[in-house]
């Protein structure tokens, strides 16, 4: 059973191929159709150049002689594709604004280029894309498929329910579309959308167009065939050029206009504002550097990282960095910041980590929680603890205790009691939580992990460890 | 043939702008048969700007080349 390659759970949607996994390598098997149409988007000028450009994940025919390829041909299927891996892997509900963002013109730049060229992409889902460091690529290639003459974009409505809408939402009403995307994992309705844009919101620019008028048409056409009545068969309409790429052209104006400018927030200034005198930010620097550059890390975590100051230390002794943070404009800062580095290493994710994403979607396998599937080898976990366990009430040894799980070396800053930010937590609360202490802390730590180098910050306010799982 | 069955939908819509109440998904009608519909109105409207910014393009590129061709001269 050595060359048995197994499929991967989120991958049966689509009957005309299934995706496998192998020793690391990601390998697709098709249908005769699928592999006829990936010969023919192989050679096209669009296919070729978003490639290049690093924006569709590489992919080639795999070789027939390879023994996993051989094991998948054996399933029925005709062929066999390799895909590049894609390292680390988020949802959209783990993105912040401007990723959905970018990733939604990602999609419609290519159906765009596509469609010039005979060429449509058949579905529109950000669960297509995923992100390399802060660059989206596409990753469904089987969804590009010849394009009929006269077809129009049939898949409009889920562009709407996946991308447009929680766009909409962040942009025009203020609202976090992250939680209604874990939920909903096809989307939201016209129907749902339009609930939220009720009186004057209607004339919020693209709601009338996107919103209103589908839902009112899926109104009509459900009561006219509901319960017995019999469905009506209908017939794609042959739309002229104009209308395809004048309705992709404008939805791409309409998506570029939407904006959710950066507030400032507690967290969003914390690399300005945060309480650290300068010598003792630079000693906390120092030490993460000394506990980063003892190793040549695969995948480094900074958690509670913020604006990603100190995952950008990692970034230089990592292959790649995941910054995790609670709050959305810290981690949208960073993103736009890293936007333009083209040998960027840093993902930057909006997750609170008190409730990580979960195993949800069919069978609760189809989407993994976060720590199924990425680990690290490296975290970093800086002034952070304070917020678990005095914020999200997760007493210090269940948060140690998933810390030893991850099973990676461990950089920890504790915030003991007396230092300000630990009294500000406390001022108001009822709860004087007394097993929050250094002592406790060092104890619960000392059980789990071995401490390789420790040191005061903040005068004794505050110490770092550098530790390993035992 | 088909411009005329939009231009139908476009009356109906007109007729009952922001009137109708949107019901709840009901499971065994497919909501891809009332995007047909969506696509086409929209596309319609669309149409109309992409054709425009065609032209627009084609008249730009056009005095373009009359003001190269002058500069020569």
């Amino acid at each position: 059973m050595k060359h048995v390659a197994l499929p991967i759970n989120g991958s049966f949607r689509d009957p005309a191929n299934r995706v496998y996994e192998h020793e690391g390598r990601i390998l697709r098997g098709v249908t005769s159709a699928a592999l006829e149409n990936f010969k023919a988007l192989e050679q096209s000028a669009f296919f070729k150049d978003y490639v290049e450009r690093g924006l569709i994940v590489r992919t080639t025919l795999a070789d027939p002689a390879d023994e996993a390829a051989k094991g998948i041909l054996a399933q029925g299927w005709a062929g066999v594709l390799a895909h590049e891996r894609v390292p680390l892997i988020s949802y959209p509900y783990e993105w912040t604004f401007s990723m959905l963002k970018d990733a939604a013109l990602l999609q419609l730049d290519l159906l765009e280029s596509g469609i010039k060229e005979g060429w449509t992409i058949k579905d529109s889902t950000p669960f297509n894309i995923q992100f390399v460091g802060a660059k989206p690529v596409f990753i469904d290639i089987p969804s590009f498929e010849p394009r009929e003459q006269g077809e129009h974009w049939a898949a409009y409505r889920q562009f709407c329910m996946l991308f447009l809408y929680p766009l909409m939402l962040k942009a025009h009403l203020g609202l976090d579309f992250q939680p209604v995307l874990r939920s909903n994992l096809d989307g939201l309705t016209p129907s749902e959308a339009s609930r939220y844009f009720k009186g004057t919101k209607r004339f919020k620019k693209g709601v009338t167009s996107h919103i209103t008028v589908p839902a009112m048409i899926e109104g009509r056409v459900e009561s006219s065939e509901k319960d017995r009545a019999p469905a009506k068969k209908r017939d794609s309409l042959k739309q002229s050029d104009a209308m395809v790429l004048g309705l992709v052209q404008s939805m791409k104006r309409l998506v570029q206009s939407l904006q959710s400018p950066i507030r400032h927030t507690e967290w969003s200034e914390y690399a300005n504002t945060h309480s650290y005198e300068q010598q003792a930010f630079e000693a906390k620097l120092a030490f993460v550097r000394n506990a980063a550059k003892t190793s040549h890390w695969g995948t480094a975590w900074d958690i509670g990282g913020n604006t990603g100051t100190f995952s950008k230390i990692c970034a230089e002794y990592s292959d790649r960095v995941i910054t995790v943070d609670g709050d959305h404009d810290a981690v949208e800062k960073l993103y736009l910041g890293e936007k333009g580095n083209a040998a960027g290493k840093i993902l930057p994710l909006y997750m609170n980590l008190a409730n990580p994403s979960p195993n949800q979607g069919w069978a609760g396998t189809e989407r993994l929680g976060f720590t199924d599937r990425n680990s690290p080898d490296f975290v970093v976990c800086l002034a952070l603890i304070h917020h678990i366990s005095l914020s999200a009430n997760v007493p210090i040894p269940l948060f140690l205790e998933w810390l030893r799980s991850l099973d990676a070396k461990l950089v920890i800053e504790f915030v003991d009691r007396p230092d300000e930010m630990v009294q500000k937590l406390l001022l108001n609360k009822k709860e004087k939580y007394p097993d929050y202490n250094m002592d406790a802390f060092e104890r619960e730590l000392n059980a789990r992990f071995r401490i390789i180098e420790s040191q005061d910050l903040k005068g004794g306010h505050r110490r770092i460890y550098f530790c390993e799982p035992k | 043939m088909s411009m005329n069955k939009t231009h139908r939908h476009l009356a109906v819509l007109a007729g009952i702008l922001l009137v109708a109440q949107a019901q709840s998904a009901q499971a065994y009608v497919d909501p891809g048969s009332a995007s047909i519909i969506v696509t086409a109105i929209l596309g319609a409207f669309a149409a109309v700007g992409y054709t425009a910014r065609l032209y627009v393009a084609k008249v730009k590129n056009f005095f373009k080349k009359d003001k190269k061709a002058g500069d020569i001269q």
